[in-house]
């Protein structure tokens, strides 16, 4: 009958070995120990870094914070009509919304839209119309010589505060239309006196009405618009 | 044994594993992916100098500074940097110009240096430690030579060349516009010259810097027409040109507007369904506007009181601060949730404090109005309506199921029971009972008279006739009843055109106070009472001009006059406007008497201003002090009388200023 037998290495060897596993693992834990560390101190460097970094600032982002790359309010699609129309759209949804952003001890700040210059018209290439014409649908006594009128109204625009900012003393402007040389800047949004500091808010559903000239010939227009916070 | 220490070393491995992986997930820096802009060298003396630049600088004085740029993004920025006027927002916010419109005023005021300047020079640039453009660039060449010689940036006896020269007065003329590609994370100073022109005027100027983002896909395709949208952020610029400060606001509108339609059913049903989102808020806007007659921006605290006058409970006072740029109009609203029912007054108070450091308070009249609950009301109309008819339907259906129409009289005989009454004529023995409202144990009596159905139709008409004959023979009998009868009567064969009545004076009403409450916003637009101005109520009927007052004539010499300026004057308010006493105490204080102080006076029922004099000594100054308020005063009435009672002799001028009458 066979019978397996161990063999054993000599007790001398087994301590040597268990020697080297612990120094092994203890050599392991040490690398890991200083890793974590490290991270930790990378990241602490960067955190005080970006707190100095305080300056007033606006962005459109969506609902994850990030910043949106090339914002835009996209106007319901219309047909073509032989009389004055409107199209609508909104600025500020939940995928682009208007962040603020107040990181500075100053309470006061306006956000405010307006068109690229006094001057500017909505265009496809061939042709326009205006934005802020004050005779409405059509034209007046401005400079060019299309109508048009864009009416932006924040007043029914939710002001939301970001990781629980307060937003008292934070409030919407009144609904208004441009007119060139007298209306060129919309409020959207301003902090008055008692406003919270180190804070940011959004600010969505702001609606904007653009008046369309009858007549006015199919295509796909577009009008360039600055959101300024100061 | 070594088990034993295996295992301990493998709980410490274990640690550092969850040390190591939260600690990654622990360490998140906090930023934002935006540009910023601020002051770069702010004075921590001036409130503000770190977000806004703040001057006070004289016509001709010029300013070097700086403005730092930075990119909290993790990409590469590219932006345009340049000077703006400042503007009002539609609201009267601040607001700057575009890039493409004209600069008149601040926005020329001031150069970039964005770059350092020729090489040739930058080590005498270096070296300076402040104001280095404007040495650079006003520095005569003989001067500048000789420093630079100083410093062995030049070499004796040479020169700087003209071509050098021509390069340095090319970096002097600076930029108005200046492009600069920022990498991810950094932070650029721009210097800049601000100059101010020799022929400013004396007061507040706004501008600022701005920091532009350059759109690099402008041709992306956004699907449909849209707006395009560019990010810019503004440094405000406040210049004071130093000279006399006025600080003046005027109160010009004030209103209260219900903003939501009480029978809007969009937003409680489609807004919903369609997802638009959350409706607008129901509320009332108070609104007000204020214009900037001084040359400074003035900060003011602007107070709505509202009480509910109905229960008198504690007036709710909302405060808030905004700021008014000079010669600009600002409008402010304030959105009030209004509760379903009540009788509320609104009256807005403005405080301000002058170039004196002295303050001013601006009231307007109050607005009064009901907030009545008619979507409730119309509700709890319909509901009503809904149970009537219910009600109605429900009975005629008992009177047709129970009212005994068709049926015909019986006179019980003997032996006659519900239950072989409700056999013999076919119905159900309740229907018997109740129809003939017998109660239990419903028992019949021999000879009593009950209704039961006809087992023939000529016999139910002939018996409605009767019946009806038997109706009227009632009516005629209850002719001669009491009078409460006789109304009860007269309510129930007219009820249908009452209920109509009472509706039609419902919408009468309710249309009533629709259009009282919308012509609210514009009631009391210029009735606006104020210590710092004229006081305007196109509501007076009497308007009476106190051109011609009888001054008498008054010559003092200077020592009587000087004495006079030591007089103790007090000033009651008898029933004018809030603050009046105030005002007068200003002027007084402004013509140079010392010893002035307003109070309000016990008796507020005084008409016109007069001036109350204790002693005949005191007549001549009461005359002086009425020729020197009558040009402030020149639609009022102005007496001079002497003192009657303890009031009006308090102090040796007492001046008591009523209700124009």
């Amino acid at each position: 009958m066979k019978t397996k037998t161990q063999t054993l290495p000599p007790p001398g060897q087994i301590k040597k070995i268990g020697r080297i596993i612990k120094k092994t693992l203890k050599l392991v834990t040490l690398v890991m120990f200083l890793a974590g560390l490290q991270v930790l101190a990378a990241d602490w460097s960067q955190l005080s870094q970006t707190i100095n970094d305080g300056t007033l600032a606006v962005d459109i982002v969506d609902s994850s914070g990030a910043s949106v790359s090339n914002p835009s309010v996209t106007f319901g699609a219309l047909t073509y009509s032989f009389d004055t129309q409107d199209g609508t759209g909104t600025l500020g949804t939940s995928d682009e919304r208007i962040r603020a952003y107040n990181p500075t001890s100053t309470d006061t700040w306006t956000v405010n839209l307006a068109g690229s210059s006094t001057t500017a018209t909505w265009s496809d290439g061939s042709h326009t119309y205006d934005f802020n014409d004050g005779s409405g649908y059509t034209d007046g006594s401005d400079a060019d010589s299309v109508g048009g009128q864009m009416t932006v109204d924040p007043s029914g625009a939710t002001i939301t505060g970001v990781s629980g900012c307060s937003t008292s003393n934070i409030s919407t402007g009144s609904s208004d239309s441009y007119v060139e040389g007298t209306t060129d800047n919309i409020d959207l949004m301003s902090a008055s006196s008692g406003a919270a500091t180190y804070c940011r808010w959004d600010l969505t559903g702001v609606n904007l009405t653009q008046g369309i000239p009858a007549g006015q010939s199919p295509g796909t227009y577009t009008l360039t618009m600055n959101l300024t916070i100061s | 044994m070594l088990a034993e220490k295996v295992k301990k070393i493998g709980f410490f491995i274990l640690f550092s594993f969850i040390f190591v992986f939260f600690s990654q997930s622990v360490a998140q820096a906090i930023s934002y992916e935006t540009l910023g802009g601020r002051p770069a060298y702010p004075d921590p003396n001036i409130k503000n100098s770190s977000s806004w630049f703040i001057y006070n600088l004289s016509p001709g004085e010029t300013k070097e500074d700086g403005v730092l740029v930075v990119n909290n993004s993790n990409k590469i920025k590219t932006v345009f940097i340049y000077p703006a006027d400042g503007v009002v927002g539609s609201s009267g916010g601040f607001a700057l110009k575009q890039l493409a419109d004209k600069q008149t005023e601040v926005g020329t005021w001031l150069t970039l240096y964005p770059n350092n300047p020729p090489d040739f020079f930058i080590d005498i640039f270096q070296k300076k430690k402040e104001n280095k453009i404007t040495y650079l660039c006003q520095t005569s060449i003989a001067d500048l030579e000789k420093d630079m010689q100083e410093y062995g940036f030049l070499e004796k006896k040479k020169h700087i060349n003209q071509n050098q020269q021509e390069l340095l007065k090319e970096w002097c003329k600076g930029n108005k516009l200046v492009k600069l590609k920022l990498k991810p994370q950094e932070r650029v100073i721009v210097p800049f010259i601000f100059k101010v022109p020799q022929n400013v005027d004396v007061g507040e100027h706004i501008g600022g810097i701005l920091i532009q983002k350059v759109d690099d896909n402008k041709n992306i395709n956004v699907g449909g027409s849209a707006v395009k949208l560019t990010i810019r952020i503004g440094v405000r610029i406040y210049e004071t040109v130093p000279g006399k400060v006025v600080k003046k606001l005027k109160l010009e509108k004030f209103s209260v507007k219900k903003n939501f339609k009480e029978f809007d059913l969009s937003r409680y049903f489609f807004a919903y369904w369609i997802g638009k989102g959350n409706p607008k808020p129901e509320e009332y806007i108070v609104s007000s506007t204020i214009k900037n007659e001084g040359n400074v921006s003035i900060e003011h605290q602007d107070i709505i009181h509202i009480q509910n006058l109905i229960f008198k409970t504690k007036k709710e006072n909302i405060e808030r601060q905004f700021q008014v740029l000079r010669g600009s109009k600002f409008d402010s609203n304030y959105g009030w949730h209004n509760p379903r029912f009540g009788w509320y007054s609104f009256q807005k108070e403005i405080k301000y404090k002058d170039s004196n450091n002295q303050v001013h308070t601006l009231f307007t009249d109050k607005i009064k109005i009901w907030i009545i609950p008619w979507r409730e009301i119309v509700l709890a109309i319909i509901i009503l309506i809904i149970v009537y008819l219910g009600y109605k339907i429900w009975k005629y259906r008992q009177k047709k199921k129970y009212g005994g129409e068709g049926w015909i009289k019986y006179e019980i005989k003997e032996g006659d029971n519900i239950n072989n009454l409700a056999e013999k004529y076919q119905i159900k023995w309740k229907v018997l009972a109740k129809t003939n409202k017998l109660k239990p144990p419903y028992t019949l009596k021999t000879g009593q008279t009950i209704l039961v159905p006809s087992l023939n139709k000529e016999e139910a008409e002939k018996n409605n006739n009767t019946e009806n004959e038997d109706n009227v023979i009632t009516e005629n009998n209850l002719e001669k009843k009491n009078k409460k009868e006789k109304i009860k009567l007269f309510f129930q064969n007219n009820k249908w055109w009452i209920i109509i009545i009472i509706f039609i004076l419902i919408g009468i009403v309710f249309i009533y106070y629709l259009n009282k409450n919308n012509k609210a916003e514009i009631k009391k637009e210029i009735s606006i009472s104020s210590v710092g101005g004229e006081i305007i109520n196109n509501n007076t009927e009497k308007k009476e001009q106190y051109i011609n007052q009888e001054i008498k004539n008054i010559s003092v010499n200077e020592k009587e006059k000087n004495n006079f300026k030591k007089v103790e004057i007090v000033v009651l308010n008898g029933g004018a406007v809030p603050g009046s006493a105030g005002k007068m105490k200003n002027i007084l204080k402004e013509y140079g008497y010392e010893n002035v102080e307003a109070k309000n006076a016990l008796n507020k029922n005084y008409a016109n201003i007069t001036l109350y004099y204790s002693d005949d000594k005191n007549e001549e100054l009461a005359n002086l002090i009425k020729k020197e308020i009558v040009e402030k005063y020149s639609k009022k009435k102005i007496i001079v009388k002497k003192a009657n009672n303890q009031e009006e002799r308090q102090k040796e001028i007492v001046i008591i200023i009523g209700q124009d009458k």
